[in-house]
């Protein structure tokens, strides 16, 4: 038995009340002295039914404590972002190396001629650090030595759903749990007022990729781990004001009635799922408060507002979005989760990345900015980039998707700023491989580790299985770690 | 079959007491028989007990072989078992046939008894280990030195070598031309090369060689002899890494706690720590029922907690802080943004003297106040953003040595004090750091200097 395993008991013991106890005696002892060598806290009663994660503490000393996931859904082109190649350029129009592709796994490419295509955009060596990134991203230049970009990031799974449900559950399975959910399991969250798991899906003319809602399903964990999504227009709460005539009072008696109830039930059943339903109603009550609080924007400065280029506070943009997760952030959300659904361009490349990086740049860098200078940094973890990269080869006048290699950066939160981590071969076809490879399972576990958790040491079992994030892989870049 | 192969073998311990048991009942009849005519030993019951003892001492003898197949005993105990148990076996079947010339036969016995007791000892010390016979019980609670006065090498690396490797590599017996009984003689090194690599554990010849087979030849301590323990292994991995000071006290090197827990246990210094934290923390859990904070251990590894009052904001003010100041010491990350602090409840951080990162944004705290982190010299982070605080700020936080981040943004702090000063406090960083790096520089030379000067003075010491 490991060490979790009991922790897990312990938690069931958490929950059961003194009638049960008695009605169970015969396991009840049995867990109690189990539960009192374990932990004496547990024995000891705490008054809050608050999820505290399942692990004690962390294994190692965490400098992150919350995430703001930037997903640029659709797969936003690395060659033309993040990933200078010169030698590309060279050979656009020409035939692309078929020693390269042989045999290789491409979307919608497959049987058509190979062709190089350049990047059309300038790239420049930005701030100290030097790092190439795009002249489409003007304001992420200005942050460059802020943030750590990896260029050797792959992954498995060639279309956006599968692709994104890698990203974010480290398989393409379903039913298994987000990387949020994880998170939540692992380490709870700090704010009751609100869900610790956030999902902001941003509005507009170009956000034409679909993103289920499985992406932020918690799996096979307890339902009270799933991100919720936030309406980015209007209200972001369906329902959370209280019909006419019923005053926040009589609110109150009604949920309490209805824990009690629930309780009941919960007293007789060991169901994760009754817990979930009491927490939830508990927590919905509180969001009567905090979702109005959290969303009312009128106390951000103008400067604050223009800094993110916000022209409409609460439009649904990716600008309003970005504020909105700093704020969560500062209210103790542990994982804020922002789509911009804008990045799939396999034809029109070139008009459709202005567009996309328009909406996105200037935001992003601004979150960067704002946390810093709020000293949150430090502690927030931010990673932007997408599903998977784009083909160096054209289709038409966009890109295909691309598995082998793609870009993102990540900054704050325990990782070195100013930094470049991994490269591509010379058409950015491949990732270099080496100690700086990354694949998505190590991701994860760096990311793990930025909040000092051994990612083999977070297990779930589920249908007589242990799972992890990392699944049964996963290795931590130790480089790019504070 | 293996299964009862093992079963069999594991039997030897019990069944070798028969041989012994019978074979001395025998000593006993022929004795007694001896020296009172009364109890004279008739031939038959001799031929009876000699032949018991024998049938037992062969069926020992087999279980014994297979016994040894299956365990890793020390080889030298083992075989100086075996060659005595054998030769006991041996002298019985010759007894056997000898029963009836009184005087060799007499004679025979007396040794057989000698090879008897030798064997049946070598047995009990292989499995009861060889401490079992000893008078003096080694009493590892008795504190040897003080950990504050202990000295890295002198008190914890060198008593090591000794209880595992001097005895070949020392004043005696100085196998491969190493000796590690004094500093000098360690760091002059071996036939084959250097002891270690000050600062690369992995590359020292001492750690290859105590992680190699225990099957190679060259694995050390050698098959047989008492190996190194985990914790043992570490502590000498961990103090090569940190350069192998030779003249440091413990107390001025910073020691990852499970290392302090190892090293307190080689010290004998009961191990506290443990219940330490526990105790902490649950003073903390009452706190936080009590004030609505949150209260985290910062990690498995570490003894200090993080304390975080920003979700109960004017709830939490001067008077909650002041009972927080009780864990003071501990604390090493608190987050104070939004609360109801003012600069008289400042004070109460004095205490806490392991502060990192102290978040004091949206509070009501001002320049004045800010006196009172003076004593917070590990302080790296601090936030004042959003506050009332202005330029005289920098007077009150100049003396703090460690600070690396100070947020103030969106104060009263003008850009041109904030710049000097970032200017001045770099400068003193830096200082401060050349001057460490001074100091691990010197402790590197004189270890070069050591090995250099022995390199010239026994110019065949290393082939």
């Amino acid at each position: 038995m490991t060490p979790l395993d009991f922790k897990y008991i312990a938690e069931q013991k958490k929950d059961w009340s003194r009638r049960t106890f008695l009605g169970k005696m015969a396991q009840g002892v049995g867990a109690l002295a189990l539960g009192s060598l374990i932990n004496p806290r547990l024995i000891a009663g705490t008054s809050s039914d608050t999820w505290r994660g399942i692990l004690p503490s962390p294994q190692f000393l965490p400098k992150a404590k919350r995430v703001i996931h930037l997903c640029m859904a659709g797969g936003p082109s690395h060659l033309d972002l993040f990933d200078y190649k010169p030698m590309l350029k060279k050979l656009d129009g020409q035939p692309f190396p078929e020693s390269i592709t042989r045999g290789q796994q491409l979307a919608q490419l497959q049987n058509s001629k190979l062709i190089a295509r350049g990047t059309s955009f300038g790239f420049t060596r930005c701030g100290i650090s030097g790092q190439m990134i795009s002249d489409l991203l003007p304001n992420i230049q200005t942050i460059a030595d802020d943030i750590c970009v990896v260029r050797s990031l792959h992954t498995e799974q060639i279309n956006h759903d599968p692709a994104h449900a890698f990203m974010n559950t480290g398989s393409n399975v379903k039913g298994r749990p987000s990387m949020g959910s994880w998170l939540l399991y692992g380490l709870g969250s700090e704010t009751q007022n609100l869900p610790g798991y956030v999902v902001l899906m941003s509005t507009g003319p170009e956000a034409d990729q679909p993103v289920s809602a499985r992406q932020w399903s918690s799996g096979f964990l307890p339902s009270r781990f799933q991100g919720v999504q936030f309406q980015s227009k209007g209200s972001p709460v369906h329902y959370v004001g209280n019909p006419e005539g019923v005053c926040q009072s009589t609110q109150r008696q009604v949920i309490e009635e209805v824990q009690r109830l629930n309780s009941l039930q919960a007293d007789q059943s060991l169901d994760p799922e009754v817990q979930t339903r009491i927490t939830q109603y508990e927590l919905a009550f509180k969001m009567q408060t905090s979702v109005p609080e959290l969303t009312d924007m009128r106390d951000e400065s103008q400067a604050t507002l223009d800094l993110y280029g916000v022209k409409n506070a609460g439009d649904g943009s990716f600008a309003s979005n970005c504020l909105l997760a700093r704020r969560m952030a500062e209210r103790g959300v542990r994982f804020i989760q922002l789509y911009h659904r804008g990045w799939d361009h396999h034809d029109g490349l070139d008009n459709k990345l202005k567009v996309a990086a328009g909406h996105c740049d200037r935001a992003s860098a601004a979150l960067i900015k704002d946390l810093k200078q709020r000293g949150m940094l430090e502690d927030t973890l931010v990673l932007w980039g997408g599903e998977f990269g784009r083909t160096p080869m054209g289709q038409g006048s966009g890109r295909d998707h691309h598995i082998n290699a793609f870009s993102v950066w990540m900054a704050g939160g325990g990782i070195k700023p100013g930094i470049s981590w991994g490269s591509t071969d010379e058409l950015g076809y491949k990732y270099t491989d080496d100690e700086q490879a990354m694949h998505v399972h190590d991701l994860h576990a760096t990311m793990l580790a930025t909040f000092g958790i051994d990612h083999t040491k977070l297990i779930y079992r589920s249908q007589g299985r242990d799972f992890r994030l990392t699944d049964v892989q996963g290795k931590i870049a130790h480089g790019i770690l504070v | 079959m293996q299964l009862i192969v093992n079963f069999l073998g594991r039997l030897h311990p019990l069944v070798g007491h028969l041989p012994i048991g019978f074979f001395i009942f025998l000593i006993i009849l022929e004795y007694t028989g001896y020296w009172n005519k009364k109890f004279k030993l008739s031939a038959s019951i001799r031929h009876f007990t000699l032949t018991l003892s024998i049938l037992f001492a062969v069926l020992t003898a087999t279980f014994g072989l297979l016994l040894a197949q299956q365990s890793n005993y020390s080889a030298f105990l083992l075989n100086q078992h075996r060659l005595y148990s054998l030769i006991f076996t041996a002298l019985t079947l010759i007894l056997y046939s000898i029963r009836n010339r009184v005087f060799v036969y007499r004679l025979v016995l007396v040794v057989s008894l000698f090879f008897l007791i030798v064997a049946g000892h070598l047995g009990a010390r292989l499995t009861h280990g060889d401490n079992y016979f000893s008078l003096i019980q080694h009493q590892d609670s008795n504190l040897k030195v003080h950990p504050q006065t202990a000295l890295i090498y002198s008190d914890v690396i060198q008593p090591l070598f000794q209880e595992r490797c001097v005895a070949c590599h020392g004043s005696a017996k100085n196998n491969g031309d190493l000796r590690l009984d004094t500093n000098e003689e360690m760091l002059k090194g071996g036939k084959t090369g250097f002891v270690f690599k000050a600062g690369d554990a992995t590359s020292s010849l001492i750690i290859k060689r105590i992680h190699l087979s225990l099957d190679s030849k060259e694995h050390m301590p050698p098959k047989g002899k008492v190996q190194l323990s985990e914790d043992e292994d570490a502590l000498l991995q961990w103090w090569i890494d940190i350069g192998a000071p030779t003249n440091k006290h413990i107390s001025d090197i910073s020691v990852p706690t499970y290392m302090l827990d190892i090293i307190y246990a080689k010290l004998g210094v009961p191990p506290t720590p443990l219940p330490d934290r526990l105790s902490i923390l649950e003073r903390a859990h009452v706190l936080e029922s009590k004030f609505g904070i949150i209260v985290h251990s910062l990690s498995a590894e570490s003894p200090y907690i993080e304390v975080n009052a920003r979700f109960c904001g004017n709830k939490f003010g001067d008077d909650q802080l002041r009972e927080i100041a009780d864990l003071g010491p501990a604390i090493q990350v608190l987050d104070l943004g939004l609360t109801g602090v003012t600069d008289r409840g400042l004070v109460y951080l004095g205490g806490m003297k392991h502060l990192q990162r102290l978040q004091l944004d949206h509070t009501r705290v001002t320049s004045a106040g800010l006196g009172a982190l003076e004593p917070l010299t590990q302080l790296e982070s601090l936030n004042l953003y959003s506050t009332a605080i202005d330029d005289l700020v920098f007077k009150q936080i100049k003396s703090l040595p460690s600070l690396r981040h100070l947020y103030l943004w969106n104060t009263q702090v003008s850009k041109s004090a904030a710049k000097t000063w970032e200017i001045e406090h770099t400068n003193l960083l830096r200082k401060k750091h050349f001057a460490e790096q001074i100091e691990s520089i010197k402790d590197q030379m004189t270890h070069e200097d050591a090995s250099a000067n022995v390199g010239e003075s026994f110019p065949n010491s290393k082939k």
